[in-house]
């Protein structure tokens, strides 16, 4: 046997607390709000820029008044994320791969994919300042061109996920703050790329995603077949398997979807 | 009425001459001069064809293991012999006709389906076809002496390396196949192109027929899905031949390696291979049930689902090799999602066969046997994609019954369904009902005796790849009738053979459209032209022969567009992807020897490679590389392809003479392959460094590092004065162009001169250890790639000089720019990758 067959129940228990935990309510567990020293600077700040974020839509919505289902998206991708970055796993991803990689999926995969569907540009830049605005519309630049898209997006990915800047941002919040702030923000762009492409973009679209589709397949593979621990003797190998498994084929649901709806938007758009 | 009856004449006699000039310009050569052919339906009959002969060695190699199994301790074959059969049985099958067969009926069908008179690059068919003909020779060769690899036809590692198959055996099989994969990955450009920018004008994608999505998610597949398994044998080879050790656990690296690598092509390869027959089957049904196909969108989406989700999920090969066990279930249940794309297109038929009036012809019948078969098949697929079930019964004969199910039923049947729909197209002439029927049922019958059988066989315990078993284990009987059905299927094989053949001679003329179709193809007179369409007609519905009856009359009286003919050139139409507005006519190259002959020096490569005769093998592959760059050279405005007249057509314009065309799309489609090789590369190093069990580390990279970088901005400036040319040649600035590309030359000649001096001089242990024998190989891909944009601009250069290429004939300097940058890229995503990389990997060991 190359690798242990025989994991028994701790594997079972994290799979099971890893879904258990990121559904319970932040206030169950011990979470960076309510850590200590620098961490929980840090986790106000987060907290607070994903306010001024959410404050801004809300405030647009006042001026241009989004259709309710897209509100309704933005809103729960919006709990989900306060969840992700505050909630519970965050306090596991200190010492679990798996909880770490659920929640870095999450932002990957669930949640930018959704603030995309939701398109909050129209409410957010209404509510905004002029110069976030101008941010927005550097992303959007970089959005059309979705190859290029992917690879930022991808060179990010593997970045962090290498054992030196993993552990830089395992061991340090304000590290971590940043690596979310980069999952998420070129996530957007990625699938902002993807999803709302132009006619002439989509097959690069296509393209965009079947890479991002391999790649974290690949990444999540090595991290299911490797029988070391990669971030540190601290952490289990079983955990760090479930992370890879977690990334590699839980992740390619969202990206098999997010196929699903753009060859649809695409196919309806086309000239009959 | 005179006057109508003078008009009639004329018009014939319009035609007449057409015919004639068209006819000119296409024929082949005659005599041996045939060999020189490029047309598509030459190259395409020529692919079926030698796939038949390859299936018939197949299918004599599965007689033989039939013979030697159908009794207990039989000793008709020993051991030996019995391991290279079953090795060859499957490598001629799944490499040499399958994927080649439907290859060539691909080449032959898409131009004629999508009103095209030639693919858009005719030379590299003959140029595919040849390859696949000696690499498929090489292979077989090996079975004459003897000396035929012999370890299953995934070749799976160690058994394949050098120190347990010291013979050259998996030698044969992995130059072989690479040859034959080459020919592969130029079809799947070449339909790629040919099926999104020749389609006739106005036959938008959603007018295309399915046949044609089902080619394009096939040829798209081979592009990602080949490209790693080319990768695996060549660093297998490398291996065997220089001692690298890629797989070797000894130099620090992991057999499973290549298991990953042949899987990530052989999950795919399946669907390469379902694709087109459902394609087939997707044709066949509504002619045959007589109205359109219920739910067309559907069906193009799950087409294109299916082609994701067979690149995430290739490690359901591979559930007894140590997987950790809940990444099992993970697999397990993934592997259920292929049932999705697979079921809308099942319900499509059906509901397409239940809401017409189901015709059943002869064709029908085999769609029929496919149906029941192919679902028989899919089935027995769910019950190995449950873990506990795929254990018990893993490598036994279940898994071969299996196997043949989703094959022979997903692919064969379909396959002769096709032949019989398209065989009057072809021939004119009508196959007999009679012996077709016989035939069918023979096959139908002979092959579920076999393997419905051989489930049970398997599911009692008898391992499969064995040479024999002792009589009393349960086996006796079942194994007696797959043999018998075995041979009832051949006889049902030999009777279609039988049928084809007499029905050249004696088959009924058909009638024009004989089974009331509704694609462009039938549109064609029956034996079609070489040319195909003597005009190109304007396509507005998805059925035009349905909804435009006189369209055959038309197109043969050169009513629509390219009736023109006195310029003397192959054309046919460039369209836009996605709407099919005209863009521009392709012209196209004539018959040429340079195919067979790139060809010929190449399995010369092969050759003195198996022998050894490493000097010959570099001499060859030079001069296959002169060859091909005197392809290139004779393109554009050269004498010998389109040279500058005053009559060159200026609305729409000819290709060579726009900034886009098949040539750019066909650079950056072969680069999306070969990005995917790079990629694999770049996961067998992240596989060395986060799976591999005993990765041995050296302490220092002995390599110069400075001489790297500064090799490194070299190429950045050689890119970067390259992408200035080519914007400048697009605005039509002639001034400076040959001191630009001079520049570009330059700083490249001295980037590839000390990338290779780096590669030479660098004290990597390669033939110690996996980690530098990756680095030498990522430093040789990096060498080929510099020092071919460097030829390639040089070449450009001398065009410039020669007058084929300037600031009004930009295209062909649009055409490398993709090189220049691809090259940049993979170079310094190396450097990070390879050498920037294990400094934020602190080795815990």
């Amino acid at each position: 046997m190359r690798c242990g067959s025989h994991q028994g129940p701790s594997q079972k228990a994290i799979l099971l607390g890893v879904t258990l935990y990121s559904m319970a309510l932040p206030a169950f567990a011990h979470n960076p709000l309510t850590g200590s020293g620098q961490e929980r600077v840090a986790g106000v700040l987060s907290a607070l820029l994903l306010l001024g974020f959410w404050l801004m839509y809300c405030r647009g919505s006042l001026r241009v008044r989004p259709a309710l289902t897209k509100a309704l998206t933005f809103h729960l991708t919006f709990l989900l994320c306060v969840l992700t970055i505050l909630g519970p796993l965050d306090d596991l991803a200190q010492t679990s791969t798996a909880a770490h990689m659920a929640q870095h999926m999450l932002m990957i995969v669930v949640i930018a994919p959704l603030w995309v569907l939701s398109q909050p540009l129209p409410q957010v830049s209404a509510g905004g300042a002029r110069s976030v605005s101008l941010l927005w519309q550097a992303a959007l630049r970089l959005a059309r061109y979705p190859m290029f898209a992917a690879y930022l997006h991808g060179a990010v990915i593997w970045i962090w996920h290498m054992p030196f800047f993993y552990m830089l941002a395992v061991d340090n919040p304000w590290w971590h703050g940043l690596e979310h702030a980069f999952f998420l923000l070129t996530a957007g762009i990625f699938w902002w790329a993807v999803m709302r492409s132009s006619a002439d973009n989509f097959p690069a679209a296509v393209m965009a995603l079947l890479f991002t589709l391999m790649h974290t397949g690949f990444l999540g593979a090595l991290l299911s077949f490797s029988q070391a621990p990669v971030y540190g003797e601290s952490r289990g190998v079983a955990d760090q398997q479930l992370a890879g498994l977690i990334m590699w084929v839980a992740g390619s649901g969202p990206y098999l979807l997010g196929l699903g709806w753009m060859l649809r938007r695409w196919y309806l758009r086309q000239p009959a | 009425m005179t006057d109508s009856l003078t008009h009639d004449t004329q018009a014939r006699e319009k035609s007449g001459s057409l015919h004639q000039k068209l006819t000119s310009a296409w024929s082949n050569r005659p005599g041996w001069g045939v060999l020189s052919s490029v047309n598509h339906g030459t190259v395409g009959v020529w692919f079926m064809l030698t796939g038949a002969a390859f299936f018939l060695v197949g299918g004599v190699l599965a007689m033989l293991m039939r013979s030697q199994l159908a009794i207990p301790d039989n000793t008709l074959l020993d051991a030996a012999l019995y391991n290279q059969i079953f090795t060859m049985h499957g490598t001629v099958m799944m490499f040499l006709f399958a994927i080649p067969v439907l290859e060539g009926m691909a080449i032959y069908m898409i131009p004629k389906m999508v009103g095209a008179r030639d693919l858009v690059f005719p030379r590299l068919s003959a140029f595919g076809y040849y390859c696949y003909l000696f690499g498929g020779l090489i292979i077989l060769m090996s079975l004459f002496g003897d000396m035929a690899p012999d370890t299953g036809w995934f070749m799976y590692t160690p058994l394949s390396s050098a120190q347990y198959s010291p013979g050259s055996g998996p030698d044969f099989w992995l130059l072989g196949i690479t040859f034959v994969e080459i020919s592969a990955i130029s079809a799947g450009v070449e339909l790629t192109v040919s099926i999104l920018r020749s389609r006739a004008p106005g036959m938008t994608l959603k007018k295309m027929p399915i046949f044609c999505w089902c080619i394009l998610a096939m040829a798209l597949m081979i592009i990602f899905g080949f490209p790693p398994l080319i990768l695996a044998s060549v660093m297998l080879e490398l291996e065997r031949a220089a001692g690298m050790p890629f797989f070797d656990v000894a130099g620090g690296g992991d057999p499973l390696l290549w298991q990953h690598l042949f899987w990530l092509f052989g999950h795919p390869e399946v669907y390469i291979i379902f694709l087109p027959a459902a394609g087939v089957v997707s044709t066949l049904i509504p002619v045959f049930a007589g109205r359109p196909m219920v739910g067309y969108g559907w069906v193009v989406f799950s087409i294109m689902l299916m082609g994701f989700v067979s690149f995430s999920l290739w490690v359901h090969h591979m559930f007894t090799v140590g997987i950790p066990q809940f990444a099992l279930a993970f697999f397990s249940a993934a592997s259920m999602l292929v049932a999705i794309p697979t079921g809308i297109q099942i319900f499509s038929w059906l509901a397409t066969l239940w809401s017409g009036r189901v015709v059943f012809a002869l064709p029908m019948l085999w769609i029929f046997g496919f149906l029941v078969i192919f679902v028989c098949g899919g089935l027995t697929g769910v019950m190995l994609a449950l873990v506990p079930f795929n254990w018990q019964v893993h490598d036994t004969h279940f898994v071969v019954a299996h196997m043949h199910y989703v094959l022979v039923g997903g692919m064969f049947f379909p396959l002769i369904a096709g032949l019989y729909y398209w065989l009057p197209h072809f021939s004119g002439r009508m196959p007999s009902d009679k012996l077709g029927r016989w035939a069918f049922w023979l096959t139908f019958i002979g092959f579920n005796m076999t393997f419905l059988l051989m489930h049970l066989t398997g599911l009692l315990g008898m391992p499969r790849r064995v040479y024999s078993y002792e009589s009393g284990m349960g086996w006796d009987g079942l194994n007696l009738l797959s043999s018998v059905g075995g041979f009832v299927m051949a006889a049902g094989v030999a009777m279609i053979i039988v049928d084809v053949a007499m029905h050249f001679r004696f088959g009924r003329r058909a009638l024009p459209n004989p089974w009331q179709a509704d694609t462009l193809e039938w549109a064609l007179p029956m034996s079609p032209r070489p040319y195909n369409f003597a005009s190109i007609p304007s396509i507005s519905t998805r059925h035009p022969l349905w909804h435009n009856s006189d369209l055959p009359a038309s197109i043969a009286a050169g009513d629509h567009m390219l009736a023109t003919t006195s310029h003397g050139r192959r054309e046919t139409l460039l369209t836009e992807a996605g709407t099919a507005r005209v863009q521009a006519i392709i012209h196209l190259p004539s018959n040429s020897w340079l195919p067979l002959l790139t060809a010929l020096v190449m399995a010369t490569v092969c050759i003195t490679l198996l022998a050894k005769a490493y000097l010959w093998a570099l001499g060859a592959a030079v001069l296959a590389a002169v060859f091909l760059l005197r392809w290139s050279w004779v393109n554009g405005a050269h004498p010998g392809s389109a040279p500058i007249r005053s009559d060159d057509p200026v609305d729409p314009p000819l290709h060579s003479r726009t900034t886009d065309g098949p040539g750019l799309w066909g650079m950056v489609v072969t680069l999306m392959a070969n990005a995917t090789l790079y990629l694999s590369l770049l996961f067998g190093w992240f596989y060395f460094w986060t799976v591999s069990p005993q990765r041995i580390v050296p302490d220092e990279v002995p390599i110069s590092f400075t001489v790297l970088f500064g090799s490194g901005l070299l190429l950045l400036l050689s890119a970067a004065v390259y992408q200035n040319v080519v914007t400048r040649a697009r605005a039509g600035l002639a001034k400076g162009l040959q001191a630009r590309l001079l520049m570009v030359l330059t700083a490249g000649f001295f980037h590839s001169v000390s990338l290779v001096w780096v590669m030479l001089t660098s004290p990597l242990q390669a033939s110690d250890l996996t980690h530098d024998a990756l680095i030498l190989f990522l430093l040789m891909y990096l060498v080929f790639h510099s020092v071919l944009s460097w030829v390639l601009t040089l070449l450009q250069l001398f065009r410039v000089k020669a007058g084929y290429v300037g600031a009004k004939m930009p295209y062909e300097l649009i055409v490398v720019r993709p090189m220049w940058i691809y090259t940049t890229v993979v170079f310094w995503t190396g450097m990070l990758a390879f050498f920037g990389m294990p400094l934020v990997w602190p080795v815990s060991s």
